[in-house]
């Protein structure tokens, strides 16, 4: 039956659910670059400890905790899913969330069986019982176009939790008869493809037409497209270690899916109705662009030699750049919505709280990293640059967030109210 | 026809309306954003009158209860209405950056509004009523005077 209410204040969860993630991933964001910064070169190899924490740090520090506030947030409005409890449930597992990824990062570095075993309960926590919960609600729903293409990519998401606590056991020692080179390739393919990707696949299915008034995806395409992604990623899991040969053919259909959707996204924003062209439009560009230029080089390596530095850089800005796009919209219309609702006289306009200009800044400052970053690939000493750019970008992420923040909380507290009594 | 070939119809017309009016405004030309505001406004207020006179009391009878999504879409009717008169209010003082900002809220207030009556509301209510229960009730929104 309907419960898609949305917006009505009522369903949404509390403002601060959705804040307190975003905040949290644009610290890890700086931490990250910061640790970028004095890895420099080194980062060409992916198997030092420290490769493998940066690593961690980006996907779940950064990408996992935008996920969490973006989830909270869009299961009730582009769903219609309510979470019971929702500020209580994200409080925890932001918190338990934030010690396991520090755990992890920790354990990489002193390779301490401790911590790996603390960092896998942590985080298999926060990421199952959330992961669970959404599905469990998910499922009792009448699908659209987002919510199918979600529910996937949180069952990507537990594919990509169980392979890595298992990654996480071998290296603590747990002598298992399985190759390993092989499971971290599948770890990687899912959390990549599926979770990330299918995530963002999902979400665009909704908020390119909302957020910009374009035309629809194609129904049968929006509903079949996450299906053939995680299809083919099981087909891989499942039998490719029979045939090694299926892996590349597979990882390339699902790459060139993927790239499909860029290209269809791009389509749509040069279709938008609306003429004015804003911070979170070019984040969206560059982001579906990086994507594009990934598939192009992976397509590339079968004929040339590319250093495989250059496509982790090309598909890192991918969701790195959507999730700056999702959160200049979303805070500022958050921040004016629940206000307003609460009969505010002065809710700040979208505009007063994070002046475009802000978000147009902070664009170019995270466009000269992406840049920067590929020249670094061929010329590592620009790395320092690179890594010091996009330092700046998430700490102008983290200050934008914040101040949105700040700025409701000073309303709550001196604002007009209209009574209703 | 389906209920929601209708009404979609004329959420689509509100959106081509809107997005003349606010490129107008990014150009500064307030004149242009005037008349495509009033007609947007006009429009929009027209299409939530058809729904709260006609499509509303319809949908509630057949599904036996009023305080379901009807509530939550009348809801939020107001919430636009309250953005129009500021919009309005914007275009009179001729602020470009109030316009732009009160049009981003409203735009993306309206879409989500949008998409749920039309993937859910419209949805069912095309599911619920039989063919001429569909045609009856469309001829009634039609007649709504503006």
């Amino acid at each position: 039956m309907f419960q898609n209410s949305g917006l009505s204040l009522e369903q949404a969860p509390p403002i601060v659910v959705v804040l307190r993630f975003f905040i949290t991933g644009s610290i890890f964001g700086v931490i990250a670059s910061i640790m970028l910064f004095f890895i420099g070169a080194d980062i060409a190899n992916f198997s030092l400890p420290q490769t493998i924490a940066l690593t961690h740090l980006f996907t779940l520090g950064v990408m996992g905790s935008f996920m969490f506030g973006a989830l909270y947030q869009m299961l009730p409005v582009l769903c219609g899913v309510h979470i019971k409890g929702a500020d209580l449930l994200a409080l925890r597992v932001n918190y338990i969330f934030i010690f396991g990824i520090t755990a992890l990062v920790a354990a990489f570095f002193t390779n301490a069986i401790v911590l790996y075993i603390v960092a896998t309960l942590f985080l298999a926590y926060a990421i199952f019982f959330t992961a669970f919960a959404m599905l469990g609600q998910l499922r009792k729903i009448q699908h659209n176009n987002s919510s199918r293409g979600m529910m996937l990519s949180l069952t990507a998401l537990i594919v990509v939790a169980v392979l890595g606590i298992t990654l996480l056991a071998i290296r603590g020692g747990l002598a298992i008869d399985i190759d390993y080179l092989w499971l971290k390739e599948m770890h990687y393919s899912f959390g990549l493809f599926g979770w990330v990707s299918l995530l963002i696949i999902s979400v665009s299915f909704q908020v390119i037409e909302m957020f910009y008034v374009t035309p629809s995806f194609p129904k049968g395409y929006a509903k079949n497209l996450p299906i053939a992604i995680i299809a083919l990623l099981f087909i891989d899991l499942f039998f490719s270690s029979l045939n090694p040969q299926i892996r590349s053919i597979l990882q390339l259909l699902v790459v060139l899916l993927i790239a499909f959707h860029a290209g269809f996204i791009l389509l749509r924003l040069k279709q938008k109705k609306r003429p004015v062209i804003d911070a979170t439009i070019l984040f969206w560009i560059l982001g579906e662009g990086a994507f594009i230029a990934f598939a192009v080089a992976l397509i590339a390596t079968f004929y040339v030699t590319l250093p495989p530095l250059l496509l982790v850089v090309l598909f890192s800005f991918f969701p790195l750049s959507v999730i700056f796009a999702m959160s200049y919209k979303i805070v500022p219309f958050l921040v004016w919505f629940h206000l307003n609702a609460q009969g505010y006289f002065n809710a700040p306009m979208m505009h007063e709280v994070t002046p475009p200009s802000y978000a147009k800044r902070n664009f170019y400052i995270f466009l000269g990293a992406f840049v920067t970053a590929i020249i670094a690939v061929f010329l590592p000493v620009v790395w320092y640059l690179s890594a010091l750019l996009l330092m700046i970008a998430f700490f102008m992420l983290f200050l934008n967030n914040y101040r949105a923040w700040h700025k409701y909380q000073e309303v709550l507290e001196s604002g007009e109210k209209f009574s209703f009594t | 026809m389906d209920i929601s070939q209708y009404l979609i119809a004329e959420h689509r017309e509100c959106d081509v309306i809107f997005a003349r009016a606010e490129k107008a405004a990014a150009e500064g030309d307030f004149t242009t954003t005037k008349d495509e505001f009033l007609k947007f406004a006009d429009e929009t207020l027209h299409h939530f009158k058809k729904e709260e006179e006609e499509f509303f009391p319809a949908f509630e009878a057949a599904t036996g209860s009023a305080e379901g999504p009807t509530r939550v879409m009348k809801y939020e009717h107001e919430q636009v209405r309250g953005l129009l008169g500021k919009m309005a209010q914007a275009i009179e003082s001729e602020d470009k950056d109030a316009y732009l900002s009160l049009a981003e809220s409203l735009m993306i207030l309206l879409q989500q509004h949008n998409m749920k009556e039309e993937q859910m509301l419209y949805a069912m209510a095309d599911r619920l009523f039989p063919p001429n229960a569909k045609e009856e009730l469309i001829e009634k929104m039609k007649k709504v005077a503006p």
